[in-house]
């Protein structure tokens, strides 16, 4: 069942990135599908399967923005075990608190896309901020969709 | 962790060396005259609805845009004249005509900030005569971008506003001059504007056509000029055109 849900909202997030938000609302500054690829992972804990599946999720958009195999998957895998790292030391549990988690792992997996360097034009305040405020509601919306009761996540 | 990471190495190799790429193009040209279809059919709405929204401001509006439309109705009577001196003087001396490159219509089925600057996808490729590096405008003559790399059916498009792209331009109708590249979210920065320059907000910003990019493309309007006299250079922010206008439906020059 978190299979399916997780499939739905990372469809969504590739539908609204790539065509409804550049073509209905003339937004072409969202990361969420780039949000969503390392949300599971810190929401739910760098497991295995959740690392399987933020890897086809990245084949599919990969392949969807028209980039070659393994450009996003490769940067993924990295990135998670950046977060894996991250996860031995801290304890992070507080949804929001993972939502500002999540942008430093955009910035994580953007510096290993680009092999070891990072574009400076990506340090933006209008970007970093639609990043945070993207951020916040992916939290909100895995919140309503797996449940959570309260603002910290098991 | 070390095997799905060779499973990912793999799933390269054998994408490279056996399938042609055809496994990491599959997405991408899947659905493209279906997306194609579904952006342009977005923008149009979006277009419409955004009209609602400034429904208020329609009557000054248009008292601007008539006023406007004279001005140019008396430069194009101007540049009429000066066409067909154009064209007498080209035959006369025997000069090839300005523009005689093909032309191939398009449609942008994606657009969006990615990894490595924008992803802009084209529904158009190497089989319809479409290169790296061909030049891509709007109907009106706006400056979109050019082709970074043309696959067979489709292709990805390097836009004005990414960090990669710059033109060589100058204000319409003045002297000065500069290199126009793109900076993200903040439209382009227009360099090497030495402060003796007159330059304002507002000033058209079109193509020079000192590159390998045609001249008088619509780049933008200046949006912000910052003056230092102790700077060499002005600082000079550029609005793209492109934001403003239709990009569903492209034309992309030859070169």
């Amino acid at each position: 069942m978190i299979n399916l849900k997780l499939l739905l909202i990372f469809a969504a997030g590739l539908a609204l990135d790539g065509l409804i938000l550049p073509a209905f609302f003339g937004f072409k500054e969202s990361f969420l599908s780039l949000l969503i690829l390392v949300m599971p992972v810190l929401y739910m804990g760098s497991t295995g399967r959740l690392i399987a599946y933020g890897i086809v999720f990245a084949l599919i958009s990969e392949s969807w923005r028209g980039l070659n195999f393994g450009d996003m998957a490769i940067p993924f895998l990295f990135t998670a075990a950046v977060i894996n790292l991250i996860q031995h030391f801290l304890d992070i549990k507080y949804a929001y608190l993972i939502a500002l988690m999540s942008v430093m792992s955009v910035y994580i997996f953007l510096f290993f896309y680009a092999h070891g360097s990072i574009n400076m034009a990506y340090f933006d305040p209008v970007i970093g901020l639609t990043m945070i405020l993207e951020a916040l509601i992916l939290v909100f919306v895995f919140n309503v969709i797996f449940n959570k009761q309260t603002d910290y996540v098991s | 962790m070390f095997f799905l990471f060779m499973t990912v190495l793999a799933g390269i190799f054998i994408d490279r060396y056996f399938f042609d790429r055809k496994i990491s193009n599959f997405g991408a040209t899947m659905f493209r005259n279906q997306a194609s279809y579904l952006f342009s059919g977005l923008e149009s709405s979006g277009f419409f609805f955004s009209g609602f929204v400034g429904f208020g401001n329609i009557v000054l509006e248009n008292d601007a845009l008539r006023k406007e439309n004279m001005g140019f109705l008396s430069r194009l009577a101007d540049y009429e004249d000066i066409k067909k001196e154009n064209e007498f003087l080209r035959k006369a001396l025997n000069i090839s005509p300005r523009f005689n490159n093909k032309i191939v219509y398009a449609n942008i089925y994606r657009f969006q900030l990615g990894p490595d600057g924008y992803d802009v996808l084209l529904n158009k490729g190497t089989e319809n005569g479409i290169a790296d590096g061909d030049v891509i405008i709007t109907e009106e003559g706006v400056l979109v971008g050019r082709i970074e790399k043309a696959y067979v059916d489709f292709a990805r498009a390097l836009v004005v506003s990414d960090t990669d792209f710059s033109v060589t331009a100058n204000v319409l109708n003045s002297d000065t001059a500069g290199i126009a590249r793109g900076a993200l979210d903040q439209g382009l920065y227009f360099d090497l504007i030495v402060q003796s320059d007159l330059i304002k907000e507002g000033d058209v910003v079109v193509s020079s056509g000192m590159d390998m990019i045609p001249p008088a493309l619509i780049v933008g309007t200046v949006d912000y000029v910052e003056t230092k006299d102790t700077d060499l250079f002005k600082k000079v922010k550029i609005k793209p055109a492109m934001d403003k206008v239709k990009i569903g439906r492209v034309l992309i020059i030859k070169n």
